[in-house]
């Protein structure tokens, strides 16, 4: 019983996305993060609902530790400058601070020198601007940041 | 310089740097690196190649970290912001100077102590802000931050303060653009500046105490350093364009003897002289580009004497800078020409210029390059010229403020990549060699001075290691 009801919600999942797949394509966007402390995008724009696939490239040459670059898309209504604030004490932690973590839609961890990392989500239903930021210390304030425009 | 003389240089360069290779290793002295200040580097909880490739040339990095106001901090130290540097070194010129380099020093060859600072420099109140005054009165004390340096100088044996400037900095949104703004009060115009194609932070960032150098300078190319107070504001809008504008007045000569200055023979500006920087920069991928014009425009009383009228100096600056970074290479480029009007109305009357008006201008190249953060050199081209005054350039037979040459340098940075020994990290060393050839010195290309001295006799070899920590 248990396992007819597991496999049915399961096919209703698969046609839901399936739905929404029909309706709206997966949107793919490779990001580069330098050691000028910028992303390649700073504007990606998604119906809502959407799925998207991130993917960050570190094509920086500095070391980690100097001049690491991760990718946070933030909820709606945080502000990212306070997210960053509470990053840059949070070496531990990667500069995501699990305190914080409620704010986060979708993130890629941190990356080195020639490293690249992925991550796959679905663009929030409510229109609107979704800021997104690097939180190692100081590159939002730099400029490494940029908006998700779900409309 | 005879094969003889060489071989000696040769052989007291090499004993300087083993010297100095000894004293850095023997641990007696915690170990080395930077005016890339290492209280900035525990502050920020990174190395010096965070903010600096070939210190103290600032990288994108760097350059936000001065804009904020050397207030950003992720480190978590909670040591004082204190740090120094030693830069002990050899100076050999191609010809001796009669008489002494300088008072206690040899006509030639001489090993100096060529500066050890102490640096007070990252927020005023360094990690005690908090405990000070609560979270909420610390996050606005956290905005001030300094840059003092009070500095022993070997050469004329005398301790004097440095470049210092207070900053505050904050960050806004105007029409929706990103802007780091602030203010600042320092002692010496252009040292505020993020970019190292103006004079303060321009190439070379050390140089001997004891080889003699070009007699013409423009006032806004160290003119004025630490003599005068100055009060400036800046805006960053969307890292794109940087505004400033500050206003400079020379300080009073018993304040600026209990600071070790001397204010003999100063160049004085007795109202308010205004300094202004404007500068494009932008960022594509791993690169970064400036373009700019800086200035000063000064009424001024020459050698502080007001008995005839005031002077007046006004210098355009124009500067370019160009940097990037592919894989271990690391290469900045540098250029900067200054022009100068002086109109004499006080000098010519007092016989120290002999025209009403003068023209002076300077120019300088130079390509910097690092490899793997460890391995670098420069090579700098550098040309004064301008009208000539027989009174003015006094030293010169011909009248003239000509003078050009290159600088060659070569350095090596050996714990620039990793940091410091681990007892110490945030030091670093540089061990540079560097070479001044002159063309042309103060006017002429041979017997500059009518007394058989040539522009190459001061030709010079200057080795150096310079410690931070
Ligand atoms: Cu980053």
């Amino acid at each position: 019983m248990k396992t007819k009801t597991f496999l049915l919600s399961s096919l209703l999942l698969l046609g839901t996305a399936l739905n929404l797949n029909a309706a709206e394509p997966v949107k793919r966007v490779t990001i580069s993060g330098y050691d000028t402390m910028k992303f390649s995008v700073t504007t990606i724009e998604v119906k809502p609902g959407q799925p998207i696939i991130v993917e960050l490239k570190n094509e920086g040459s500095m070391p980690k530790d100097a001049m690491g670059h991760n990718w946070i898309l933030l909820k709606a209504g945080a502000d990212p400058l306070a997210y960053v604030a509470a990053a840059a004490n949070a070496k531990a932690e990667n500069y995501q601070p699990k305190a914080m973590a409620n704010r986060v839609i979708a993130s890629i961890g941190l990356l080195g020198p020639k490293e690249h990392g992925v991550t796959s989500f679905t663009a929030p239903k409510e229109p609107g601007t979704y800021h997104y930021v690097c939180s190692f210390p100081a590159h939002t304030q730099a400029g490494m940041r940029g908006t998700l425009v779900v409309k | 310089m005879s094969k003889k003389d060489l071989n000696r240089s040769l052989r007291l360069a090499l004993i300087a740097v083993a010297c100095s290779l000894a004293f850095f290793g023997s641990g007696l002295f915690a170990p080395p690196a930077a005016q890339a200040v290492p209280s900035f580097a525990r502050q920020t909880g990174m190395n010096c190649i965070a903010c600096h490739t070939d210190f103290f040339l600032l990288n994108e990095y760097g350059r936000n970290f001065k804009l904020s106001g050397y207030t950003f901090a992720a480190g978590g130290s909670n040591l004082p912001p204190i740090s120094f540097m030693v830069q002990p070194s050899f100076t050999q010129t191609g010809r001796g100077i009669e008489g002494g380099a300088a008072p206690r020093f040899a006509a030639n060859s001489n090993f100096a102590l060529t500066q050890a600072s102490a640096f007070y420099a990252g927020r005023l109140f360094g990690p005690y802000a908090e405990p000070l005054f609560g979270a909420s009165a610390a996050a606005i004390m956290n905005k001030f931050g300094t840059f003092i340096q009070v500095t022993y100088d070997g050469v004329a044996n005398r301790f004097h303060w440095d470049n210092v400037e207070f900053r505050f900095a904050d960050t806004a949104t105007m029409f929706g653009k990103p802007v780091t703004y602030g203010f600042y009060l320092n002692n010496n115009p252009g040292m505020s500046d993020l970019w190292n194609t103006t004079p303060v932070w321009g190439f070379p960032f050390s140089k001997s105490g004891l080889a003699p150098t070009p007699a013409a300078a423009t006032l806004v190319n160290g003119g004025l350093s630490q003599q005068v107070g100055g009060v400036g504001g800046y805006m960053m809008i969307a890292n794109t364009i940087y505004l400033e504008l500050a206003a400079y007045h020379t300080l009073s000569t018993p304040f600026q003897y209990a600071m070790g200055i001397d204010p003999t023979g100063q160049t004085q500006i007795p109202g308010a002289a205004p300094y202004w920087r404007l500068a494009y920069t932008k960022t594509v991928g791993n690169s970064s580009y400036m373009v700019g014009l800086f200035g000063l425009a000064a009424h001024t009383y020459p050698g502080r004497d007001n008995s005839a009228g005031r002077d007046k100096i006004v210098d355009f600056g124009f500067d370019a800078q160009y940097q990037t970074s592919i894989d271990k290479h690391d290469i900045t480029v540098l250029l900067s020409g200054i022009y100068e009007k002086q109109t004499w109305n006080a000098s010519q009357q007092l016989g120290l210029a002999s025209n009403p008006s003068d023209r002076l201008y300077e120019v300088k190249a130079t390509v910097d390059y690092l490899y793997d953060k460890t391995y670098g050199g420069a090579i700098s081209y550098f040309a004064v010229n301008g009208s000539r005054d027989p009174l003015l350039y006094s030293g010169s037979a011909s009248g003239l403020p000509t003078s050009n040459g290159l600088i060659l340098q070569a350095n090596y940075i050996p714990f620039n990549k990793k940091g410091g020994p681990a007892f110490w990290p945030k030091s670093n060393l540089k061990l540079s060699v560097q070479y001044i050839i002159y063309n042309r010195f103060d006017g002429a290309h041979t017997n500059f001075d009518g007394a058989g001295r040539n522009a190459r006799d001061n030709n010079t070899l200057y080795l150096e290691a310079w410690f931070a920590f």
